[in-house]
């Protein structure tokens, strides 16, 4: 095993749960990188809903809490509200983030709380077996759709940047080392930071919407399919090519959901000291 | 096989022995082309194996 | 005669001040009648004890928040109605399983759905106990009036890091609503429990092994246990487990409580003990139920009244006790027969008559009903 995976991941409960050429491992990989590059490995929670992206925050080891479907970021915030200082990484999918779990993403990122969300996005349900989620293109063939996907997709960077992160990113298991850089730079940002990895599926969407189930092929849709472009101005014509935008979107400092509160408790003892309540 | 995949020297290749996990497992058959990289590492979604550096050696999980 | 300081508050106000003197340090709520009075004064009095009481989007967030704020290493709480509680259901399995300490007060309305939000009902009886999916136990506590509310509270929080487990109180719109005298007991005289942490090196530990009382010792976060808490939990070292595993951690769950009752079961008896007419009750209907004795008793007949603190798990032995020598035994709620269903499982004597007096609709059953009610029925 390689020394980085020796340090970070949790030996117990190997092997993965994870197919064969599944992005998932590349990103357990990837977080252990960019968590032991910044040292921070002593204050880390990660969260976690359902689904198989789930389990990257499991195989980590560190405390986890791997709670309801949807439900990741409302755990995390109950962790930070606790003790500030704890980095918190809430591992997500894209239906567990941008279906069932799309109103805490657009409350905790209106807040702006200082965490990070690692938005794995392989463009369907695979755990379930291959089911459509909102981040699956149109007309695509699920287990759902079976005559064709009659929705159109939700772009999970458009939906963060709209409801108030302070940091976007986007990129994929294809682009290993912009993929560390982005997960530190998100970690290290003081305020709410999503970052979207485009993750290959063999099994589910390679098989059902790609039209091959080798990794190989997967990964190379995923490098082909994902290009650089980080103004927004720019996506329309990215996405008529059928093709996903990826880059560093967005970096903002806004007031720190966290630190209004501590400011907020410390003038409201300051004021019962001298007599009042506000 | 990512790792034959994403080797720009063509280190590797589908070897004869299986994994634990009853997998074929790729083989490091041109040593000599390896550029140490570590794309290879990078891309493996089993972490199994790693670059050691100047000696350009491979370990597996 | 208490001792402590008399105040006159709301329900729902004694259920906060409660929580923060049992050291609720985080509060995650969701507005909703007749449960808000708790989310209103908790923004106000957290703050000032560096505590963070805050309003989330919606039920559901608002309980996950309070599982993630208790392994986070605080006492946290939430407060709802019926359709709130219906959301938080899920939620509740939860912290069931992954044996979060937390306290969830549903002070219920007229059901059901959005049902009557600002009149009074006792509907959630069986969802307070089932309404989770699966196998599981927890306990749910009943207050009567304020000063229950207050007790109740802080027995919750206390049970709650005993048993780690969501503790319900199972409140109403009445009880939440009324506003009368509590009896505020200096903090020194009251007594506070904590969850138990592990002293071991932190490479041995395992997350879901439980001490002998069948409770596993709880670490906090980043104090370098580096522990999987995780939903699916079955087997000791917090991972997916085989049928085996399974079985025996789900009734390590229910026995760690049910197998202990003794510390907790309570069920008061008002009136005659050994009279032959009971009432049995829960709740804010108690209260309708002593003033029936009292009138009673004035027009010389001898009733006693059951009432039923601890109401899941429910409480066999006492209930049957209290019953002892009873020949007519009629259960008073605002349902349409749930604490009925438990009475008549556990008093099981043909000869003894147990009769449903059910008052629905939002309105408070009076005294006077209780009376009409033996006197209609004989």
């Amino acid at each position: 095993m390689n020394p980085i995976g020796e340090k970070y991941l949790r030996k117990d409960f190997l092997p993965f749960i994870f197919c064969p050429g599944c992005g998932d491992g590349m990103i357990v990989q990837a977080l252990a990188h960019a968590v032991d590059e910044l040292g921070i490995r002593d204050d880390l929670v990660l969260t976690a809903g359902i689904g198989c992206s789930a389990w990257i925050a499991v195989y980590t080891h560190a405390d986890v809490l791997k709670v309801l479907h949807g439900r990741a970021i409302p755990a995390a915030i109950g962790l930070k509200a606790t003790k500030p200082s704890r980095k918190v990484v809430t591992v997500t999918g894209d239906g567990d983030c941008l279906a069932i779990g799309g109103n805490h993403l657009l409350h905790a990122a209106r807040r702006n709380i200082d965490m990070t969300v690692l938005m794995v996005n392989n463009q369907i349900y695979a755990m379930t077996g291959g089911q459509v989620a909102p981040s699956t293109p149109f007309s695509a063939k699920t287990q759902t759709t079976p005559y064709g996907n009659v929705e159109k997709k939700l772009d999970g960077c458009k939906v963060a940047i709209a409801c108030g992160a302070t940091m976007v990113s986007r990129w994929s298991t294809a682009h290993p080392k912009q993929l560390i850089k982005a997960i530190k730079k998100g970690i290290a940002h003081k305020g709410f930071s999503y970052v979207e990895i485009v993750s290959q599926c063999p099994v589910q969407t390679g098989r059902y919407l790609l039209g091959s189930g080798s990794p190989q092929f997967n990964l190379q849709w995923i490098k082909d399919h994902c290009v650089k472009q980080e103004d927004p101005s720019k996506w329309a014509e990215v996405e008529a090519q059928g093709n996903i935008p990826i880059g560093d979107f967005l970096q903002v400092e806004q007031p720190e959901f966290m630190e209004e509160v501590a400011k907020m408790n410390r003038r409201v003892k300051e004021a019962q000291a001298k007599g009042g309540d506000r | 096989m990512l790792c034959k995949y994403v080797c720009p020297c063509d280190v590797y290749e589908l070897g004869q022995e299986r994994s634990d996990l009853d997998y074929l497992m790729p083989l490091v058959v041109r040593i000599e082309n390896c550029k140490v990289c570590g794309l290879c590492e990078l891309h493996c979604p089993d972490m199994a194996l790693t670059v050691i550096g100047k000696q350009k050696g491979k370990e597996k999980a | 005669m208490k001792k402590g300081r008399i105040k006159v508050m709301l329900g729902n106000e004694a259920c906060a001040e409660a929580a923060l003197l049992a050291g609720c340090r985080f509060y995650g709520g969701y507005p909703i009648t007749p449960a808000t009075e708790i989310l209103e004064i908790l923004s106000r009095r957290l703050p000032m004890v560096d505590g963070l009481c805050l309003q989330f989007e919606d039920e559901i967030a608002a309980l996950v928040a309070v599982v993630g704020a208790s392994w986070g290493g605080a006492k946290a709480m939430t407060a709802t109605s019926g359709p709130g509680f219906c959301l938080m259901q899920e939620a509740i399995g939860l912290a069931v399983a992954v044996e979060a300490p937390c306290v969830i007060v549903d002070v219920m309305r007229g059901g059901p759905c959005s049902g009557q939000s600002t009149s009074t009902a006792q509907g959630d009886l069986y969802q307070a106990r089932y309404g989770s999916n699966g196998d599981y136990s927890l306990i749910c506590l009943c207050p009567s009036d304020a000063q229950e509310m207050f007790d109740h509270t802080i027995k919750a929080f206390n049970l709650a890091e005993r048993f780690r487990i969501p503790v319900i109180i199972l409140s109403d719109e009445v009880v939440g609503h009324i506003r009368e005298k509590v009896c505020i007991p200096d903090a020194k005289d009251l007594k506070f429990v904590e969850r138990k942490a592990p002293t071991c090196p932190k490479d041995q530990f395992v997350v879901f092994k439980p001490e002998a009382n069948d409770v596993p010792l709880m670490p906090n976060f980043n104090t370098g246990y580096r522990v999987p808490v995780i939903s699916q939990a079955k087997s000791l070292n917090g991972n997916r487990g085989n049928a085996k595993e399974a079985d025996e951690n789900i009734r390590r769950i229910v026995r760690k409580i049910e197998d202990h009752m003794d510390e907790f079961a309570e069920v008061k008896i008002y009136g005659d003990e050994e009279a032959e007419t009971a009432f049995v009750t829960f709740g804010s209907v108690c209260r309708a139920a002593r003033s029936a004795v009292d009138m009673a008793k004035e027009k010389g007949m001898a009733l006693r009244s059951v009432e039923v603190k601890t109401v899941w798990p429910f409480p066999d032995q006492l209930v049957r006790k209290a019953l002892a020598g009873a020949r007519r035994i009629v259960v008073a709620e605002m349902n349409l027969g749930m604490l009925q269903r438990e009475v008549e499982r556990v008093v099981r004597q043909p000869e003894v008559k147990i009769e449903l007096f059910s008052k629905i609709g939002g309105m408070y059953p009076q005294p006077q009903e209780f009376l009409r009610f033996l006197e209609e029925k004989r």
